[in-house]
């Protein structure tokens, strides 16, 4: 793992200097651009425009599996629409940083470079590409030729793709729903123990103790690093994310030491009581499916959107089993409960400043969210996948894991400006797929925490990685490792204050200090659900 | 060779039995776990039923794996690289370990010392990947065999091989009239079988596995070796939580199917084994003794 680390810090080292030399080699052609701009804009070619694209595999199977992409019949569909020739060049889903490092610093950087919603995520050379006019400020682009992803794309979430010099450079593809995470409970067992919904944490405990009673294995299914377990931080909000305090700073919200007291208690409770497995901090996410997926866990946060394809899971091996999704406990009142709340952009996409068609470019992603390529993307091509008669859609369902496989990299991959959190015309031909509609829109968008997310993202961690706190996967590993000891009894709850003594003096004070300095300069923006 | 031991001698052949046995099967075990999985039923799987034996016998999970054509593609790669990686490996360290094993070659102190140079300074990423794309072997198969041609660890151990074989018997090749690299070729490799094995074991094992030069110097998937296209079916099991946001999710590779594809990504080199063993452990020694 060291040995990892010191390998990356060099490989951090070689891409400065490599970027030192890019940014020295454009900054002449500078003056050529502008001039070639002024040109552009006065025709759009209608001629067939071929493009290069990198995206990300997301390790969608139908993508991994393809002996060719570019030869996909949709690709081949969507070449058709928009008289464009596209070339598809796949970025692995793993190695996906160094893969872009080796493709910056080799300077074959095609027309389309897909980004994972933020710069900063994307690694560090795609910002320093950006800022090295690799790409394509695209304000006037836009404004000229994507009306669509003008009125398709909210304000808020344009706002998060702009750079530090004010301007936009990639246009993202939209999370609508942000609060993607999601509290579940076996419906039929609840109902069976006689119980109401919980609505606080101490109700929440008595249906857990309840299922315990009733044999319940894991009454509720906590996994490695209290990751997609941290529903009762959620509860009384002290996930570590910036919030405000009483003077105006932000402060992570694990400073509140009375809430966070009363959240690891909760936890040394649920252990105390095997509640949760004895073993969970060895609990992998397989395994935490597997106990789930078997029939043996109560309750448990997931992706909101496995609810359907779970059941039907679960349903295999326990018939009577029924998943649901219920409204996240609160524990302090005046909370929302819930997890963690997501930027609102997944992907985004930057366009190389040397491409010779970037309004075509713009267009083509523009076409993606008309009615046209809404049909598309969300049944498919006309004849295979979907008939119509007199207007109305009949929609073969997927069924066989080939067809689901299809339909996952046609919605959720190929759908580039699509809406990431999920495909709306798709969910309203089933009943179990209005139901999770109907969840997102009166359950999830009422819970969730958000915070206030730096953007470029504070250093005063780099290089002291275990202090770094992991936004929706948890606390900083120093931070985890203080719970865990609470949760097993190794230390004392009400220790918390020291901890914050300690991880002050570890560089939380010159945390505080950054964050304080970062926020008066406005570099920030702030996640709020809904 | 039987003889009295004393006490402490046999508790310590007692603890020798018991550690190695135990080291064996902490290795072992998981092997048959995983064999154990992959002729096993999803259902028994997910109801983690599964331990060292199949529960409700199927060999369902391998005919899904065998019927992929993008497995086999990749396994057709990995068959290429391995066979013809390790034949050029052994030919080029072969006429560079000849050399400079031999007192007559005076230039050898410099070369050594350059390769012994690649053994403590490696290579970072980026630069390595910017001579591979000058030389034009992105996306080509050479871009996996060229660059590590010649390891130092494994010309140091041959090396040392051919410094033990007697200098009168290549003089009296010389004399016969043979050349240099008819000696190398007629004399010295046939002599040296067992180092030729041990050492093709290890360039062997290392193309089978593979993986992370492939990821950053191939880009064409249909050049992906067997251990990219296992590691794709593992991870997408994984997904359930990590940044994709799917709506219909995708069928991740349920787990027998996964546990069957890394039997079949782990057999082919397995089998090698048995066939090398008998120069595996002549070659294991060498060094061992100096006369």
């Amino acid at each position: 793992m060291k040995q990892r680390k010191r390998k990356n810090m060099f490989l951090a080292f070689i891409l400065a200097i490599i970027t030192a030399v890019v940014i020295a080699g454009c900054s002449s052609s500078e003056a050529g651009k502008e001039e070639k701009k002024e040109v552009d804009k006065k025709e759009v070619t209608d001629e067939k425009v071929a493009f290069s694209m990198a995206i990300r595999t997301l390790a969608i199977p139908h993508v991994e599996n393809s002996p060719n992409i570019n030869e996909d019949p949709y690709v081949k569909k969507i070449e058709e629409f928009t008289n464009t020739d596209i070339d598809i060049q796949l970025l692995p889903h793993n190695d996906y940083k160094t893969k872009m490092d080796l493709m910056f610093a080799s300077g074959d950087i095609p027309d389309v470079v897909q980004g994972m919603g933020k710069f900063t995520n994307s690694g560090q050379s795609l910002v320093q590409a950006v800022e090295a006019g690799v790409f394509l400020p695209l304000d006037e682009l836009i404004d000229e030729y994507g009306p669509n992803l003008k009125k398709f794309i909210p304000k808020e979430v344009w706002e998060t793709q702009r750079f530090t010099d004010g301007k936009i450079y990639a246009i993202p593809q939209i999370l609508s729903n942000p609060s993607r995470r999601a509290t579940f409970v076996r419906k039929d067992l609840l109902e069976k123990a006689g119980l109401e919904v919980p609505k606080t944490v101490e109700e929440t405990l008595e249906v857990l103790r309840a299922f315990k009673e009733m044999g319940v294995e894991q009454p509720f299914v906590a996994r490695k690093g209290l990751s997609y377990s941290d529903t009762f931080f959620g509860a009384y909000d002290v996930q570590p994310l910036m919030e405000l305090n009483k003077d105006g700073d932000p402060v992570p919200k694990y400073l509140d030491s009375a809430n966070m007291k009363k959240a690891i208690q909760t936890y040394k409770t649920m252990y105390d009581e095997g509640l949760i497995h004895k073993e969970f901090l060895t609990q992998e996410s397989n395994q935490y499916k597997d106990i789930i997926q078997s029939g043996k866990g109560g309750m448990f946060s997931a992706n909101a959107n496995v609810l359907n394809s779970w059941n039907k899971v679960l349903q295999a091996s326990v018939p009577d089993a029924e998943l649901a999704i219920i409204p996240s406990p609160v524990g302090t009142e005046g909370t929302n409960g819930g997890y963690v709340i997501y930027d609102p952009a997944f992907r985004n996409y930057f366009i190389n400043a040397e491409t010779k068609n970037p309004e075509r470019i713009i267009q083509f992603l523009d076409w993606m969210v008309t009615e046209e390529a809404t049909e598309f993307f969300t049944f498919g091509i006309e004849g295979e996948d979907y008939t119509k008669e007199n207007g109305k859609i009949n929609y073969k369902q997927a069924e066989a894991p080939d067809e689901v496989n299809k339909e996952a990299f046609r919605t959720g991959w190929l759908w580039l400006t699509g809406d990431a959190a999920y495909t709306e015309g798709l969910l309203e031909t089933t009943p179990e797929g209005q139901q999770l509609l109907d969840t997102y829109e009166n359950v999830l968008a009422k819970e969730g925490n958000g915070g206030i997310t730096f953007e470029p993202p504070l250093t005063t961690f780099t290089g002291k990685p275990d202090m770094e706190d992991k936004n929706a996967d948890g606390h900083s590993e120093y931070l985890h490792g203080h719970i865990v000891k609470m949760i097993t009894g190794a230390e004392a709850v009400s220790d918390w204050d020291k901890v914050l003594e300690e991880w002050k003096k570890l560089g939380g004070d010159q945390y505080l200090k950054d964050a304080k300095a970062q926020y008066k300069e406005g570099k920030y923006y702030e996640t709020t659900r809904k | 060779m039987k003889h009295k031991q004393s006490l402490g001698g046999k508790i310590f052949t007692s603890f020798n039995v018991v550690f190695i046995t135990l080291l064996s099967l902490s290795m072992l075990l998981p092997f048959l776990h995983i064999v154990a999985k992959s002729l096993s039923s999803a259902e028994s799987l997910t109801n983690g039923k599964v331990f060292f034996w199949p529960v409700e016998f199927t060999i369902n999970n391998f005919e899904y794996v065998m019927q992929d054509a993008a497995i086999w593609r990749a396994f057709g790669i990995s068959v290429l690289i391995t066979v013809g990686g390790t034949l050029l490996n052994l030919i080029a360290t072969a006429s560079l370990a000849y050399p400079t094993s031999r007192p007559e070659f005076k230039g050898k102190k410099f070369v050594l010392i350059m390769v012994l140079f690649t053994m403590i300074f490696s290579v970072p990423l980026i630069p390595s990947f910017l001579v591979i794309k000058s030389l034009g072997m992105i996306d080509t198969l050479w871009a996996l065999v060229i660059p590590g041609l010649i390891s130092a660890f494994n010309f140091f151990i041959m090396r040392s091989f051919f410094m033990n074989i007697p200098s009168t018997l290549i003089d009296a090749a010389r004399v016969d009239g043979l050349g240099e690299l008819g000696i190398l070729f007629k004399i010295i490799l046939p002599l040296s079988k067992p180092a030729l094995a041990t050492l093709g074991i290890f360039y062997g094992v290392g193309h089978w596995n593979s993986y992370q030069s492939a990821i950053y110097f191939i880009n064409d998937p249909r050049l992906y070796p067997l251990q990219v296209k296992l590691r794709q079916m593992i991870v997408s099991n994984e997904m359930v939580d990590t940044e994709a946001n799917l709506t219909s999710m995708a069928l991740s590779s349920p787990e027998g199917i996964q546990m069957a594809t890394i039997i079949f990504a782990t057999l082919p080199i397995l089998l090698v084994y048995p066939f090398l063993q008998k120069y595996f452990v002549k070659g294991s020694m060498l060094g061992s003794v100096k006369e």
